[in-house]
Protein backbone atom coordinates (compact mmCIF):
# COMPACT_ATOMS: atom_id res chain seq x y z
CA UNK A 1 0.00 0.00 0.00
CA UNK A 2 1.34 3.42 -0.93
CA UNK A 3 2.09 6.05 1.70
CA UNK A 4 -0.86 8.16 0.54
CA UNK A 5 -3.27 5.30 0.94
CA UNK A 6 -1.82 4.35 4.31
CA UNK A 7 -2.36 7.87 5.63
CA UNK A 8 -5.82 7.98 4.07
CA UNK A 9 -6.62 4.62 5.70
CA UNK A 10 -5.61 5.88 9.13
CA UNK A 11 -7.76 8.99 8.74
CA UNK A 12 -10.70 6.93 7.50
CA UNK A 13 -10.38 4.48 10.40
CA UNK A 14 -10.32 7.36 12.90
CA UNK A 15 -13.29 9.09 11.28
CA UNK A 16 -15.27 5.84 11.20
CA UNK A 17 -14.54 5.24 14.87
CA UNK A 18 -15.78 8.74 15.67
CA UNK A 19 -19.03 8.55 13.72
CA UNK A 20 -19.77 5.15 15.21
CA UNK A 21 -18.98 6.08 18.82
CA UNK A 22 -20.38 9.62 19.02
CA UNK A 23 -24.11 8.92 18.60
CA UNK A 24 -23.94 6.49 21.54
CA UNK A 25 -23.83 8.95 24.43
CA UNK A 26 -23.67 6.20 27.06
CA UNK A 27 -20.59 4.56 25.54
CA UNK A 28 -17.56 4.31 27.85
CA UNK A 29 -15.35 5.26 24.93
CA UNK A 30 -16.94 8.69 24.74
CA UNK A 31 -15.78 9.44 28.26
CA UNK A 32 -12.37 7.82 27.83
CA UNK A 33 -11.51 9.56 24.58
CA UNK A 34 -13.44 12.80 25.12
CA UNK A 35 -10.30 14.91 24.78
CA UNK A 36 -9.77 13.65 21.23
CA UNK A 37 -13.34 13.05 20.14
CA UNK A 38 -15.07 16.29 21.12
CA UNK A 39 -12.75 18.82 19.45
CA UNK A 40 -13.03 16.74 16.27
CA UNK A 41 -16.82 16.40 16.38
CA UNK A 42 -17.31 20.03 17.38
CA UNK A 43 -15.17 21.19 14.49
CA UNK A 44 -16.94 18.99 11.95
CA UNK A 45 -20.42 19.26 13.49
CA UNK A 46 -20.65 15.53 14.00
CA UNK A 47 -22.11 15.35 17.50
CA UNK A 48 -25.50 14.05 16.44
CA UNK A 49 -27.43 11.27 18.14
CA UNK A 50 -29.44 10.23 15.07
CA UNK A 51 -32.42 9.47 17.27
CA UNK A 52 -35.32 10.46 15.04
CA UNK A 53 -38.72 9.59 16.55
CA UNK A 54 -36.96 7.64 19.26
CA UNK A 55 -37.02 6.20 21.80
CA UNK A 56 -40.74 7.03 21.33
CA UNK A 57 -42.39 9.64 19.11
CA UNK A 58 -42.83 12.66 21.35
CA UNK A 59 -46.06 14.42 22.20
CA UNK A 60 -46.70 18.00 21.08
CA UNK A 61 -45.19 20.57 23.41
CA UNK A 62 -45.87 24.28 23.56
CA UNK A 63 -45.66 27.25 25.89
CA UNK A 64 -48.64 29.25 27.04
CA UNK A 65 -47.89 32.85 27.92
CA UNK A 66 -49.90 35.47 29.72
CA UNK A 67 -48.65 39.05 29.64
CA UNK A 68 -49.71 41.05 32.70
CA UNK A 69 -49.63 44.63 33.87
CA UNK A 70 -50.12 45.28 37.58
CA UNK A 71 -51.58 41.80 38.00
CA UNK A 72 -54.13 42.11 35.18
CA UNK A 73 -53.91 40.00 32.06
CA UNK A 74 -53.43 42.14 28.96
CA UNK A 75 -52.53 39.48 26.41
CA UNK A 76 -52.54 35.71 26.18
CA UNK A 77 -51.13 33.36 23.61
CA UNK A 78 -49.39 30.14 22.77
CA UNK A 79 -45.96 29.54 21.27
CA UNK A 80 -45.68 28.17 18.69
CA UNK A 81 -49.11 29.36 17.62
CA UNK A 82 -51.49 27.31 15.45
CA UNK A 83 -50.21 25.46 12.42
CA UNK A 84 -49.50 27.42 9.25
CA UNK A 85 -50.07 25.90 5.81
CA UNK A 86 -47.83 23.07 4.65
CA UNK A 87 -45.52 25.26 2.57
CA UNK A 88 -44.96 27.87 5.27
CA UNK A 89 -43.74 25.59 7.96
CA UNK A 90 -40.00 26.13 7.94
CA UNK A 91 -40.11 28.79 10.62
CA UNK A 92 -42.90 27.04 12.51
CA UNK A 93 -40.75 23.90 12.78
CA UNK A 94 -37.88 26.02 14.09
CA UNK A 95 -40.16 27.47 16.77
CA UNK A 96 -41.16 23.94 17.80
CA UNK A 97 -37.42 23.16 18.11
CA UNK A 98 -36.92 26.30 20.21
CA UNK A 99 -39.51 25.20 22.76
CA UNK A 100 -38.10 21.67 22.89
CA UNK A 101 -34.58 22.99 23.35
CA UNK A 102 -35.51 25.51 26.05
CA UNK A 103 -37.51 22.93 27.99
CA UNK A 104 -34.36 20.80 28.14
CA UNK A 105 -32.24 23.64 29.52
CA UNK A 106 -34.09 25.26 32.47
CA UNK A 107 -31.17 27.63 33.06
CA UNK A 108 -31.95 29.61 29.90
CA UNK A 109 -35.72 29.39 30.12
CA UNK A 110 -36.34 32.72 31.81
CA UNK A 111 -34.03 34.67 29.55
CA UNK A 112 -35.31 33.20 26.29
CA UNK A 113 -39.00 33.51 27.18
CA UNK A 114 -38.50 37.10 28.37
CA UNK A 115 -36.97 37.94 25.00
CA UNK A 116 -39.71 36.11 23.14
CA UNK A 117 -42.84 37.33 24.91
CA UNK A 118 -42.22 40.67 26.63
CA UNK A 119 -41.76 42.61 23.35
CA UNK A 120 -45.21 41.42 22.21
CA UNK A 121 -46.82 44.04 24.42
CA UNK A 122 -44.63 46.83 25.71
CA UNK A 123 -47.06 47.68 28.51
CA UNK A 124 -46.53 44.32 30.21
CA UNK A 125 -44.52 44.22 33.42
CA UNK A 126 -44.57 40.44 33.87
CA UNK A 127 -45.18 37.36 31.79
CA UNK A 128 -46.45 34.07 33.17
CA UNK A 129 -45.31 31.10 31.14
CA UNK A 130 -46.33 27.48 31.48
CA UNK A 131 -45.35 24.38 29.54
CA UNK A 132 -48.17 22.48 27.83
CA UNK A 133 -47.73 18.83 26.94
CA UNK A 134 -50.55 17.61 24.74
CA UNK A 135 -52.12 14.22 25.22
CA UNK A 136 -51.92 11.84 22.29
CA UNK A 137 -55.40 10.99 21.01
CA UNK A 138 -56.30 7.32 21.34
CA UNK A 139 -59.07 5.18 19.83
CA UNK A 140 -61.64 6.62 22.27
CA UNK A 141 -61.08 10.20 21.15
CA UNK A 142 -61.42 9.15 17.50
CA UNK A 143 -64.68 7.33 18.37
CA UNK A 144 -65.91 10.58 19.91
CA UNK A 145 -65.34 12.39 16.63
CA UNK A 146 -61.94 13.99 17.26
CA UNK A 147 -59.34 14.07 14.53
CA UNK A 148 -56.15 12.14 15.18
CA UNK A 149 -53.93 15.21 15.03
CA UNK A 150 -56.19 17.57 16.96
CA UNK A 151 -54.63 19.13 20.03
CA UNK A 152 -57.15 18.75 22.81
CA UNK A 153 -56.26 17.70 26.33
CA UNK A 154 -52.97 18.80 27.79
CA UNK A 155 -50.99 18.82 31.00
CA UNK A 156 -49.69 22.13 32.36
CA UNK A 157 -46.35 22.12 34.11
CA UNK A 158 -43.58 24.41 35.28
CA UNK A 159 -45.47 27.69 35.65
CA UNK A 160 -43.05 30.61 35.85
CA UNK A 161 -43.42 34.33 36.55
CA UNK A 162 -40.92 36.33 34.58
CA UNK A 163 -40.31 40.06 35.02
CA UNK A 164 -40.26 42.07 31.83
CA UNK A 165 -37.15 44.18 32.34
CA UNK A 166 -36.49 47.03 29.97
CA UNK B 1 -0.91 -13.43 7.38
CA UNK B 2 -3.09 -14.48 4.47
CA UNK B 3 -6.19 -13.20 6.26
CA UNK B 4 -4.49 -9.87 6.92
CA UNK B 5 -3.52 -9.59 3.27
CA UNK B 6 -7.06 -10.39 2.21
CA UNK B 7 -8.40 -7.84 4.71
CA UNK B 8 -6.15 -5.12 3.30
CA UNK B 9 -7.20 -6.03 -0.22
CA UNK B 10 -10.89 -5.81 0.68
CA UNK B 11 -10.31 -2.50 2.49
CA UNK B 12 -8.45 -1.11 -0.51
CA UNK B 13 -11.08 -2.25 -2.95
CA UNK B 14 -13.85 -0.76 -0.83
CA UNK B 15 -12.31 2.64 -0.16
CA UNK B 16 -9.99 3.25 -3.08
CA UNK B 17 -11.77 1.88 -6.16
CA UNK B 18 -12.58 4.51 -8.70
CA UNK B 19 -16.12 5.80 -8.23
CA UNK B 20 -18.43 7.28 -10.81
CA UNK B 21 -18.84 11.05 -10.74
CA UNK B 22 -22.33 11.36 -12.14
CA UNK B 23 -23.91 10.45 -8.79
CA UNK B 24 -21.94 13.22 -7.14
CA UNK B 25 -23.13 15.80 -9.69
CA UNK B 26 -26.77 14.76 -9.35
CA UNK B 27 -26.45 14.91 -5.57
CA UNK B 28 -24.82 18.35 -5.79
CA UNK B 29 -27.67 19.81 -7.85
CA UNK B 30 -30.45 18.28 -5.77
CA UNK B 31 -28.98 19.10 -2.37
CA UNK B 32 -27.75 22.61 -3.17
CA UNK B 33 -31.12 23.58 -4.68
CA UNK B 34 -33.02 22.20 -1.68
CA UNK B 35 -30.73 23.81 0.85
CA UNK B 36 -30.96 27.16 -0.91
CA UNK B 37 -34.72 27.34 -0.36
CA UNK B 38 -34.50 25.83 3.12
CA UNK B 39 -31.96 28.38 4.29
CA UNK B 40 -33.54 31.26 2.42
CA UNK B 41 -36.49 30.76 4.75
CA UNK B 42 -34.12 30.83 7.71
CA UNK B 43 -32.54 34.05 6.46
CA UNK B 44 -35.94 35.71 6.17
CA UNK B 45 -36.26 35.15 9.95
CA UNK B 46 -32.84 36.61 10.62
CA UNK B 47 -33.99 38.87 13.47
CA UNK B 48 -35.59 36.06 15.43
CA UNK B 49 -32.75 33.62 14.93
CA UNK B 50 -29.50 35.55 14.68
CA UNK B 51 -29.91 39.14 15.81
CA UNK B 52 -28.93 40.50 19.22
CA UNK B 53 -32.62 41.28 19.78
CA UNK B 54 -33.60 37.72 18.90
CA UNK B 55 -33.97 34.65 21.08
CA UNK B 56 -30.28 34.08 21.64
CA UNK B 57 -27.87 37.04 21.80
CA UNK B 58 -24.23 36.18 21.40
CA UNK B 59 -23.36 36.53 25.09
CA UNK B 60 -26.26 34.24 26.05
CA UNK B 61 -25.01 31.69 23.53
CA UNK B 62 -21.57 31.68 25.13
CA UNK B 63 -23.11 30.99 28.53
CA UNK B 64 -25.32 28.28 27.08
CA UNK B 65 -22.66 26.20 25.38
CA UNK B 66 -20.85 23.81 27.75
CA UNK B 67 -17.03 23.90 27.26
CA UNK B 68 -17.04 20.31 25.97
CA UNK B 69 -19.28 21.31 23.05
CA UNK B 70 -17.56 24.58 22.12
CA UNK B 71 -16.17 24.90 18.61
CA UNK B 72 -12.37 24.62 18.74
CA UNK B 73 -10.00 27.60 18.31
CA UNK B 74 -12.67 30.00 19.59
CA UNK B 75 -14.23 29.88 16.12
CA UNK B 76 -17.62 30.87 17.46
CA UNK B 77 -16.24 34.35 18.24
CA UNK B 78 -16.42 35.01 14.51
CA UNK B 79 -20.17 35.17 15.02
CA UNK B 80 -20.12 37.94 17.63
CA UNK B 81 -20.95 40.62 15.06
CA UNK B 82 -24.45 40.70 13.63
CA UNK B 83 -23.13 42.21 10.39
CA UNK B 84 -20.73 39.30 9.95
CA UNK B 85 -23.52 36.79 10.60
CA UNK B 86 -25.72 38.53 8.03
CA UNK B 87 -22.87 38.51 5.53
CA UNK B 88 -22.24 34.83 6.19
CA UNK B 89 -25.89 34.04 5.60
CA UNK B 90 -25.90 35.87 2.29
CA UNK B 91 -22.57 34.38 1.25
CA UNK B 92 -23.83 30.93 2.17
CA UNK B 93 -26.97 31.34 0.04
CA UNK B 94 -24.95 32.66 -2.90
CA UNK B 95 -22.49 29.77 -2.59
CA UNK B 96 -25.35 27.26 -2.60
CA UNK B 97 -26.69 28.76 -5.83
CA UNK B 98 -23.26 28.61 -7.45
CA UNK B 99 -22.83 25.06 -6.21
CA UNK B 100 -26.17 24.08 -7.70
CA UNK B 101 -25.25 25.25 -11.19
CA UNK B 102 -21.77 23.77 -10.88
CA UNK B 103 -19.78 27.01 -10.66
CA UNK B 104 -18.54 26.61 -7.11
CA UNK B 105 -15.01 25.19 -7.13
CA UNK B 106 -14.60 21.80 -5.55
CA UNK B 107 -11.57 22.97 -3.57
CA UNK B 108 -13.68 25.60 -1.81
CA UNK B 109 -16.67 23.41 -0.99
CA UNK B 110 -15.36 22.97 2.53
CA UNK B 111 -16.02 26.70 3.13
CA UNK B 112 -19.73 26.15 2.49
CA UNK B 113 -19.67 23.45 5.13
CA UNK B 114 -17.67 25.66 7.52
CA UNK B 115 -20.14 28.54 7.18
CA UNK B 116 -23.02 26.13 7.61
CA UNK B 117 -21.49 24.81 10.81
CA UNK B 118 -20.85 28.29 12.19
CA UNK B 119 -24.42 29.38 11.49
CA UNK B 120 -25.81 26.24 13.12
CA UNK B 121 -23.64 26.84 16.18
CA UNK B 122 -24.73 30.50 16.35
CA UNK B 123 -28.19 29.38 17.40
CA UNK B 124 -28.47 25.68 18.25
CA UNK B 125 -31.98 26.19 19.63
CA UNK B 126 -33.63 26.42 16.24
CA UNK B 127 -31.85 23.42 14.80
CA UNK B 128 -33.78 20.34 13.72
CA UNK B 129 -33.44 17.24 11.53
CA UNK B 130 -32.64 18.79 8.13
CA UNK B 131 -29.93 21.02 9.65
CA UNK B 132 -28.12 18.01 11.08
CA UNK B 133 -28.34 16.05 7.85
CA UNK B 134 -27.30 19.07 5.76
CA UNK B 135 -24.17 19.53 7.87
CA UNK B 136 -22.95 15.99 7.33
CA UNK B 137 -23.82 16.00 3.63
CA UNK B 138 -21.95 19.27 3.05
CA UNK B 139 -18.91 17.90 4.88
CA UNK B 140 -18.71 14.88 2.59
CA UNK B 141 -19.62 16.94 -0.45
CA UNK B 142 -16.37 18.82 0.08
CA UNK B 143 -14.49 15.58 -0.54
CA UNK B 144 -16.14 14.46 -3.75
CA UNK B 145 -15.69 15.66 -7.32
CA UNK B 146 -19.16 17.11 -7.72
CA UNK B 147 -18.81 19.47 -10.65
CA UNK B 148 -17.09 17.54 -13.40
CA UNK B 149 -20.41 16.97 -15.14
CA UNK B 150 -23.96 18.37 -15.22
CA UNK B 151 -22.99 21.98 -14.86
CA UNK B 152 -24.05 25.08 -16.69
CA UNK B 153 -21.52 26.66 -19.03
CA UNK B 154 -19.74 29.46 -17.25
CA UNK B 155 -20.12 32.82 -19.02
CA UNK B 156 -17.01 34.90 -19.78
CA UNK B 157 -14.73 31.97 -19.02
CA UNK B 158 -12.97 30.73 -22.12
CA UNK B 159 -10.50 28.55 -20.28
CA UNK B 160 -13.06 26.66 -18.25
CA UNK B 161 -13.38 23.02 -19.16
CA UNK B 162 -16.18 22.24 -21.54
CA UNK B 163 -18.03 19.25 -22.79
CA UNK B 164 -17.90 16.74 -19.98
CA UNK B 165 -20.12 14.01 -21.25
CA UNK B 166 -22.06 11.92 -18.83
CA UNK B 167 -19.56 9.36 -17.74
CA UNK B 168 -20.68 5.87 -18.46
CA UNK B 169 -20.74 3.88 -15.27
CA UNK B 170 -18.93 0.94 -16.79
CA UNK B 171 -16.01 3.15 -17.69
CA UNK B 172 -15.96 5.23 -14.59
CA UNK B 173 -16.31 2.63 -11.90
CA UNK B 174 -13.47 0.29 -12.58
CA UNK B 175 -13.26 -1.99 -9.55
CA UNK B 176 -9.56 -2.21 -8.86
CA UNK B 177 -7.97 1.18 -9.28
CA UNK B 178 -4.27 1.42 -9.96
CA UNK B 179 -1.98 2.50 -7.14
CA UNK B 180 -1.32 5.68 -9.08
CA UNK B 181 -4.76 7.02 -8.30
CA UNK B 182 -4.45 10.78 -7.85
CA UNK B 183 -5.43 12.71 -4.74
CA UNK B 184 -8.59 14.02 -6.43
CA UNK B 185 -9.89 10.55 -7.31
CA UNK B 186 -8.84 9.17 -3.95
CA UNK B 187 -10.75 11.87 -2.07
CA UNK B 188 -13.74 11.33 -4.35
CA UNK B 189 -13.82 7.58 -3.70
CA UNK B 190 -13.47 8.04 0.04
CA UNK B 191 -16.18 10.72 0.00
CA UNK B 192 -18.66 8.50 -1.84
CA UNK B 193 -18.03 5.65 0.59
CA UNK B 194 -18.43 8.00 3.56
CA UNK B 195 -21.82 9.07 2.26
CA UNK B 196 -22.86 5.43 2.10
CA UNK B 197 -21.48 4.54 5.53
CA UNK B 198 -22.96 7.65 7.14
CA UNK B 199 -26.40 6.83 5.78
CA UNK B 200 -26.05 3.34 7.29
CA UNK B 201 -25.06 4.85 10.64
CA UNK B 202 -27.97 7.28 10.63
CA UNK B 203 -30.54 4.57 9.95
CA UNK B 204 -28.83 1.99 12.14
CA UNK B 205 -28.67 4.25 15.18
CA UNK B 206 -32.16 5.57 14.57
CA UNK B 207 -33.46 1.98 14.57
CA UNK B 208 -31.49 0.84 17.60
CA UNK B 209 -32.56 3.92 19.60
CA UNK B 210 -36.17 3.05 18.81
CA UNK B 211 -35.71 -0.30 20.51
CA UNK B 212 -35.55 1.59 23.81
CA UNK B 213 -39.07 2.90 23.25
CA UNK B 214 -42.18 1.14 24.52
CA UNK B 215 -44.38 2.18 21.61
CA UNK B 216 -42.06 0.72 19.00
CA UNK B 217 -42.19 -2.63 20.78
CA UNK B 218 -45.94 -2.37 21.30
CA UNK B 219 -46.54 -1.51 17.64
CA UNK B 220 -48.33 1.83 17.97
CA UNK B 221 -45.42 4.25 17.54
CA UNK B 222 -46.61 5.36 14.10
CA UNK B 223 -50.04 6.14 15.57
CA UNK B 224 -48.40 8.37 18.18
CA UNK B 225 -46.25 10.05 15.54
CA UNK B 226 -49.34 10.74 13.41
CA UNK B 227 -51.15 12.15 16.45
CA UNK B 228 -48.57 14.91 16.90
CA UNK B 229 -50.78 17.94 16.49
CA UNK B 230 -47.95 20.35 15.71
CA UNK B 231 -46.19 18.28 13.09
CA UNK B 232 -48.95 16.39 11.33
CA UNK B 233 -51.05 18.27 8.82
CA UNK B 234 -53.58 15.60 7.84
CA UNK B 235 -56.13 13.75 9.92
CA UNK B 236 -55.45 10.04 9.65
CA UNK B 237 -58.05 9.05 12.24
CA UNK B 238 -59.50 6.46 9.85
CA UNK B 239 -56.53 4.26 10.80
CA UNK B 240 -58.44 3.52 13.99
CA UNK B 241 -60.45 1.04 11.87
CA UNK B 242 -57.33 -0.35 10.19
CA UNK B 243 -55.05 -0.74 13.16
CA UNK B 244 -53.10 -3.48 11.41
CA UNK B 245 -51.76 -0.82 9.04
CA UNK B 246 -50.26 1.07 11.99
CA UNK B 247 -48.75 -2.09 13.45
CA UNK B 248 -47.27 -3.23 10.12
CA UNK B 249 -45.91 0.29 9.45
CA UNK B 250 -44.36 0.48 12.93
CA UNK B 251 -42.62 -2.89 12.83
CA UNK B 252 -41.54 -2.62 9.20
CA UNK B 253 -39.99 0.81 9.84
CA UNK B 254 -38.16 -0.54 12.86
CA UNK B 255 -36.88 -3.62 11.03
CA UNK B 256 -35.92 -1.63 7.93
CA UNK B 257 -33.90 0.93 9.89
CA UNK B 258 -32.08 -1.65 12.00
CA UNK B 259 -31.20 -3.89 9.06
CA UNK B 260 -30.52 -1.13 6.53
CA UNK B 261 -26.74 -1.07 7.25
CA UNK B 262 -26.52 -4.76 6.38
CA UNK B 263 -29.00 -5.35 3.58
CA UNK B 264 -28.24 -2.25 1.52
CA UNK B 265 -24.98 -3.86 0.37
CA UNK B 266 -26.84 -6.73 -1.25
CA UNK B 267 -27.30 -5.68 -4.89
CA UNK B 268 -30.40 -7.83 -5.39
CA UNK B 269 -32.15 -6.41 -2.35
CA UNK B 270 -30.94 -2.84 -2.83
CA UNK B 271 -33.75 -1.60 -5.13
CA UNK B 272 -36.33 -2.88 -2.64
CA UNK B 273 -34.49 -1.40 0.34
CA UNK B 274 -34.27 1.98 -1.37
CA UNK B 275 -37.89 1.80 -2.56
CA UNK B 276 -39.00 1.24 1.03
CA UNK B 277 -36.90 4.20 2.12
CA UNK B 278 -38.40 6.45 -0.55
CA UNK B 279 -41.95 5.48 0.46
CA UNK B 280 -41.14 5.95 4.16
CA UNK B 281 -39.72 9.41 3.59
CA UNK B 282 -42.50 10.31 1.18
CA UNK B 283 -44.96 9.35 3.89
CA UNK B 284 -43.14 11.52 6.43
CA UNK B 285 -42.99 14.42 3.98
CA UNK B 286 -46.70 14.25 3.15
CA UNK B 287 -48.07 13.73 6.64
CA UNK B 288 -45.54 15.45 8.87
CA UNK B 289 -44.64 18.60 6.97
CA UNK B 290 -40.91 18.22 7.34
CA UNK B 291 -40.26 17.85 3.59
CA UNK B 292 -36.64 18.98 3.66
CA UNK B 293 -35.68 16.16 5.99
CA UNK B 294 -37.11 13.57 3.62
CA UNK B 295 -35.64 15.39 0.63
CA UNK B 296 -32.10 15.33 2.03
CA UNK B 297 -32.29 11.73 3.14
CA UNK B 298 -33.61 10.45 -0.18
CA UNK B 299 -31.10 12.59 -2.11
CA UNK B 300 -28.27 10.56 -0.64
CA UNK B 301 -29.72 7.34 -2.07
CA UNK B 302 -28.13 8.40 -5.35
CA UNK B 303 -24.84 7.01 -4.02
CA UNK B 304 -26.37 3.55 -3.94
CA UNK B 305 -27.67 3.70 -7.50
CA UNK B 306 -25.85 1.95 -10.30
CA UNK B 307 -24.10 4.61 -12.44
CA UNK B 308 -25.44 3.01 -15.63
CA UNK B 309 -29.03 3.23 -14.39
CA UNK B 310 -28.59 6.84 -13.37
CA UNK B 311 -26.88 7.73 -16.62
CA UNK B 312 -29.67 6.08 -18.63
CA UNK B 313 -32.32 7.87 -16.56
CA UNK B 314 -30.74 11.28 -17.16
CA UNK B 315 -30.24 10.62 -20.85
CA UNK B 316 -33.90 9.70 -21.21
CA UNK B 317 -34.97 12.88 -19.41
CA UNK B 318 -32.67 15.11 -21.45
CA UNK B 319 -33.79 13.51 -24.71
CA UNK B 320 -37.39 14.04 -23.66
CA UNK B 321 -36.69 17.75 -23.26
CA UNK B 322 -34.90 17.79 -26.60
CA UNK B 323 -31.38 18.27 -25.28
CA UNK B 324 -28.24 16.30 -25.67
CA UNK B 325 -26.78 14.59 -22.60
CA UNK B 326 -23.76 16.90 -22.71
CA UNK B 327 -25.60 19.34 -20.50
CA UNK B 328 -22.67 21.58 -19.94
CA UNK B 329 -21.28 21.59 -23.46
Amino acid sequence: MSLGRSIASLLIAFHLAVIVVIPNASSHWQGQFAAILFPYTNFFGLHNKWAFFSPDPSAALSVEYELRREGKTIQRGEFPESQPSYWHRGFYNRRISTVRFVEQYPAIKEDVYRRLFCPLNLEADTVVVSSKTYKINGFEEIDHGKSLNSMGEYVISDVKNILCVR
Amino acid sequence: MRTLKLGIEVWNRFWFSKQDKLQASVFRIVVAAGLFFFYLDRYIRFDFIFSEKGTLPFEALKKLTPPAYEMPFGMINLMSSETVVRGMNLGYLAALLLLCVGWWPRALTFFIFAIHNLLINRNPMIQYGPDMIAGVWLLYLSLIDHSSTLRLPMPFCKNCRKGHELERGAQAASPAAPDSMGFSDLAHSVGVRLFQIQLCIIYGYSGIEKLRGVTWWRGDAIWNALAHGQMVTVNLGFLRYMSWVVIVATYSTLAWEIYFPAIIWNKKLRPWVLAFGVSLHLGIAITMAIPYFSYLMVASYVFFLEPETLSRFIEQRTQFFGRSPELNA
